[in-house]
């Protein structure tokens, strides 16, 4: 009798150990919170359209159509809102935080204490955050890769070049472009920044963010000198 | 002998007539051989949306001798109408302008009044098309052809101003540091002066980004200057003339922009 109990716990511990248990036991979920527009997930090989309440899980890649706003809320620990003809992919979701954006922009608003590291990965670029807001997107393709511009609304974020020892710190208020997606420059008070939308709490406004990131860009056309 | 005395005497008589036509009596204006003149300006601009208010302040050092002649003070605005081109409306306050009717008639002698304490009012319109030219090396290339019409209410005179420019904006940040330019200014008289060209000046300049704010610039250039007859020398019946003032140029200038 003994011996059968024993086999039929052996047998249901195999069991258990071989049917993958549900991802939200090991990570967290970010879920849907707020859209306008369209927005789809990729899954598993699968397009999911998006609604609000969908969660969201690591391995995801996140798209958003244009003219749309999305908001993204990871376990309460932190806000992602995806700008228009955004991709994003939810890499890590856990006390370590890592999103990889693939193009297009997002406002991210991080509460530090909750959250162990949260970075953003774009391109060769990794920009850590050491602070609760900021923002960053792809800007002009000048060269053969595009620019990646960030700004920081609260907090500081350092941002690294990958294969690189150089890192800049780019602090509350300052924006910093980085050129080709490797060259790293001096971070500053960009005025165009002054138009980014930081809401991500519907509930207390528009969150849309229309900001132009040509205006990051000097016009020559647009220079007197006498 | 006696003839010899007489040719002497009438030589001597010839000469010393002729005495105060050249000590005294040359109507046709010196020009230094070759000269240097100095300019300093200084520019406030205030962007806002498509408009660009902007207060300049130039003074030369000029002419031969070296004296701090020619200077105005210029306030108007830039109106962006395009993506290409943009328009102006400027008053300009003068002093110091020499102008071809300057060329007076001492009796005897000749000299330049000297107009450094006279105040002169021109108006001044401008239209500035601007194009880039991404197809040469280095892309970052900008043609500019500024002109200007302006009305000296003085004396009457019109002139247009012609400046093709080309720049080349070194970028190394995205932002410009640097700008290599090289400029042709002509100025062409619609109803004074016996050349339609009256003057120009070609230059290089060199202008450096301290900050989006501030801009420091250096140039150096070749200004000729055609000056031609007088009304005095017309009323005194002498011939008409044409003369170059021609002189190296070198300048400086600081540029303030402001966002407002």
């Amino acid at each position: 009798m003994s011996k059968n109990i024993l086999f039929v716990l052996l047998f249901v511990v195999l069991v258990m150990l071989l049917i993958p248990p549900p991802l939200s036991l090991y990570a967290l979920e970010g879920t849907i919170t707020y859209y306008a527009g369209e927005v789809w997930v990729e899954r598993r090989g699968r397009t999911l359209q998006g609604e609000i309440g969908m969660p969201v899980l690591a391995g995801d890649r996140v798209h958003t159509g244009s003219d749309t706003t999305a908001i993204i809320t990871l376990e309460n620990n932190a806000d992602i809102k995806l700008r228009a003809d955004t991709v994003l992919d939810m890499e890590i979701l856990s006390d370590d935080v890592k999103v990889r954006l693939v193009s297009g922009g997002i406002f991210s608003k991080v509460k530090r204490k909750l959250i162990k590291s949260y970075s953003v990965e774009i391109e060769t670029v990794l920009a850590g955050v050491r602070g609760t807001e900021f923002f960053v997107a792809y800007g002009r393709k000048v060269e053969e890769t595009p620019d990646i511009w960030l700004c920081v609304n609260e907090g500081s974020v350092e941002v690294s070049v990958e294969s690189t020892i150089e890192s800049v710190i780019v602090r509350e208020g300052e924006g910093i472009n980085i050129v080709a997606g490797n060259r790293l420059t001096k971070a500053k008070k960009y005025p165009w920044t002054r138009d980014l939308n930081w809401n991500t709490e519907p509930g207390e406004g528009s969150v849309e963010d229309n900001t132009d990131l040509g205006t990051a860009y000097s016009d020559l056309l647009d220079q007197d000198y006498d | 002998m006696k003839k010899t005395i007489q040719v002497c005497i009438y030589t001597v008589i010839i000469c010393a007539s002729a005495v105060p036509f050249l000590a005294f009596g040359d109507h046709i204006p010196p020009v230094p051989e070759s000269n240097v003149d100095y300019v300093l300006d200084a520019r406030l601009f205030l962007k806002h949306n498509r408009w660009t208010p902007m207060l300049e302040l130039e003074g030369w050092w000029e002419y031969d001798p070296n004296q701090f002649y020619y200077r105005h003070m210029t306030v108007g605005t830039y109106y962006r109408i395009s993506k290409h081109v943009k328009v102006g409306g400027f008053y300009r306050l003068q002093m110091g302008a020499r102008h071809d009717d300057d060329w007076i008639n001492l009796n005897p002698g000749w000299d330049w009044v000297d107009t450094r304490d006279r105040a002169e009012h021109v108006l001044i319109l401008d239209v500035t098309p601007r194009f880039l030219m991404p197809f040469l090396p280095g892309k970052d290339w900008l043609f500019m052809f500024k002109t200007r019409y302006m009305y000296n209410t003085y004396n009457g005179d019109q002139t247009i101003k012609l400046r093709p420019a080309i720049t080349y904006f070194l970028m190394p940040g995205r932002d410009p540091l640097i700008n290599f330019s090289f400029n042709w200014e002509l100025y062409l008289a619609l109803n004074y002066s016996s050349s339609v060209l009256y003057s120009q000046w070609p230059y290089l300049e060199i202008l450096y980004h301290v900050s989006p704010a501030i801009k420091l610039s250096a140039n150096v250039g070749y200004r000729v200057i055609n000056w031609s007859t007088s009304q005095d020398v017309v009323d005194s019946g002498e011939s008409p003339f044409e003369v170059k003032y021609k002189a190296f140029t070198i300048g400086a200038a600081v540029n303030f922009h402001f966002d407002i």
